[in-house]
């Protein structure tokens, strides 16, 4: 039974409720709607302003104001909010450290039709290599929710990569704080994935058992700070790792697995499934 | 009521101001000499009139005006007088630029005074103006002054915020471009004209001062004007400088913009400088 609500809903009426008991947070969004901000407009037209198609700005403006004291949530498209950006993000927040947190919608293929402009393929790559930055990928309704409850409290700044569409829950509810979960138990091989692409690794599963397989599916939601600890157990009971994400193959979580791999001598096979040279097809993906 | 301004304690000052940028970047052998010496009466105005609320004992005060130097190359002029003020300790100078000192060539804010992050150009602006609008959502009196540099507008995130500073009055913000018509390699409007500055942002809907931005008695007069209330625009003060300013040879003269001076020609500055006094 699919939600009613999708992901950015989600996440939005619950930051609504949030922003509504506590006047000190604020929302910016360089021009990007979504359903929901339609509410924020009559509610919280104190805590809540399109600040124009204006990244670079409007980071600025972010850091600024929680100088001040300000909770700031900053919202565009992801490649825009991360990548149009990224000298501000590392300069004004992760330098010195300014808990302020990044929104990007339309996460990697949501826009894919829109070309590649629209798809961010690069952006856990690039947000991952600097320093003090979180990131965090919601697969489903309650991560979402999670998301904004771990933000909110975070002394340093968070990227969320929001994924669009309507799913079915992965997480019972919204009351954790684990960056690894473990959403079926199998034998001897194991899936890491990410956001949307858990969704998909269910589906997978699913099918995989028809053939006999039992497979170990672990979705991966905060992509920095990374428990490795965690995986490294994890990947220590598999013969084979398998990552499934959107992203680029280079720097993204088959990167982040690999490097498990690799730091603790793990003997173990990796097949990496990502998007490869994407741009240079010129690809216009939907499905 | 604030105290009489005393102009021959302020001229002193930026004496000596000059005094220490020469010989600091001639101690470290590197640092940005040109803009750190046409910068000298804006700092001096801003941090020894007593205009504005700042001191070491309001670091991390709610009520401090918060100076932002987004031009953070000219640390050798702005460290001098957090240095002078007791931000920091007066022989800490002597590690500027030096291997662990937290004394870099651009803005460090593990330094006590130093309100942003600077270095890369075009960041400042943003920064405050977003403490700029906390102040006015919190109905907090403390001013915001911005130090721009020439370079910083060719910065396309400098334009954004002026923008946003203009549409939503943020008249507790005061910006200060330190005009030396030098960048790195060139004149300004020999290579990518800036000009007509004050008509652009009057278009911006700004309340344009064009000063000379080295004679004290202007920067001061400027940055009273800021303070009285009837007006409803922002402000931003041209304040027209020369690069090198105060050293003869160094004037206007492209090579000063990071040169380190030899032996021989920190003699002469020197000289030239102390002839002043």
């Amino acid at each position: 039974m699919k939600n009613k609500l999708d992901i950015p809903s989600s996440f939005f009426f619950h930051l609504m409720k949030k922003m509504q008991k506590d006047k000190n947070i604020i929302l910016l969004t360089a021009d990007q709607g979504a359903w929901a901000l339609t509410e924020f407009e009559k509610k919280l037209k104190k805590q809540y302003f399109n600040i124009g198609v204006s990244e670079q700005n409007m980071i600025g403006l972010a850091a600024g104001l929680a100088k001040e004291g300000k909770k700031v949530i900053v919202y565009a498209i992801s490649p825009f909010v991360t990548q149009r950006c990224f000298e501000q993000i590392k300069v004004d927040l992760c330098i010195t450290n300014i808990p302020v947190i990044i929104v990007g919608s339309g996460s990697t293929f949501t826009y894919a039709f829109h070309g590649p402009t629209h798809q961010a393929i690069e952006d856990i790559a690039v947000m991952r290599s600097l320093p003090n930055l979180n990131i965090i990928n919601p697969c489903d309704n309650n991560s979402a929710k999670a998301s904004v409850n771990i933000a909110l409290k975070s002394k340093s700044p968070v990227y969320i990569k929001l994924d669009k569409g309507f799913f079915d829950d992965v997480y019972k509810s919204s009351k954790f704080n684990k960056g690894l979960k473990t959403i079926k138990k199998g034998k001897k091989i194991t899936i890491f994935s990410t956001g949307f692409m858990t969704q998909r690794a269910i589906e997978l599963v699913q099918n995989l058992k028809k053939e006999k397989l039992k497979v170990t599916l672990v979705d991966v939601f905060k992509l920095k700070p990374f428990d490795k600890n965690l995986a490294k157990k994890i990947i220590s009971k598999a013969n084979l790792v398998v990552t499934l994400e959107e992203q680029n193959i280079l720097g993204g979580l088959g990167s982040i697995i690999s490097e498990v791999i690799a730091e603790n001598e793990i003997k173990v096979k990796l097949l990496k499934f990502a998007s490869l040279k994407l741009h240079e097809k010129k690809l216009c993906l939907v499905w | 009521m604030a105290k009489k301004i005393d102009f021959e304690y302020l001229k002193k000052k930026s004496l000596n101001l000059r005094l220490k940028i020469l010989q600091t970047i001639f101690n470290s052998k590197t640092g940005h000499i040109g803009g750190s010496l046409s910068i000298v009466e804006i700092l001096v105005s801003i941090y020894y009139s007593g205009i504005f609320k700042i001191n070491p004992n309001l670091i991390n005060n709610r009520i401090r005006d918060r100076i932002i130097v987004s031009k953070g190359h000219c640390t050798a002029a702005f460290y001098s007088v957090l240095s002078d003020l007791g931000f920091i300790k007066k022989n800490e100078l002597n590690t500027y630029c030096k291997n662990n000192s937290r004394l870099g060539g651009h803005l460090s804010i593990k330094v006590p005074g130093v309100e942003v992050e600077s270095g890369s150009l075009g960041h400042g602006l943003s920064v405050g103006a977003g403490m700029a609008w906390a102040a006015k959502m919190n109905n907090e009196k403390f001013k915001v002054v911005v130090i721009l540099s020439d370079a910083e507008l060719y910065e396309g995130s400098v334009w954004e915020a002026l923008i946003f500073i203009s549409h939503h009055k943020l008249v507790n913000l005061i910006i200060i471009l330190d005009r030396n018509y030098q960048v790195v390699m060139n004149k300004t409007e020999d290579f990518l004209k800036l000009e007509p500055l004050d008509k652009k942002l009057k278009s911006f809907n700004f309340e344009v001062k064009k000063i000379n931005g080295n004679n004290i008695n202007q920067v001061i007069q400027a940055l009273k004007n800021t303070k009285k209330k009837n007006s409803n625009k922002p402000k931003f003060i041209i304040a027209e400088t020369k690069k090198g300013k105060g050293i003869n040879f160094m004037e206007k003269n492209i090579k000063w913009h990071h040169a380190i001076p030899n032996l021989q020609e920190f003699n002469e500055g020197m000289k030239y400088l102390k002839n002043e006094k």
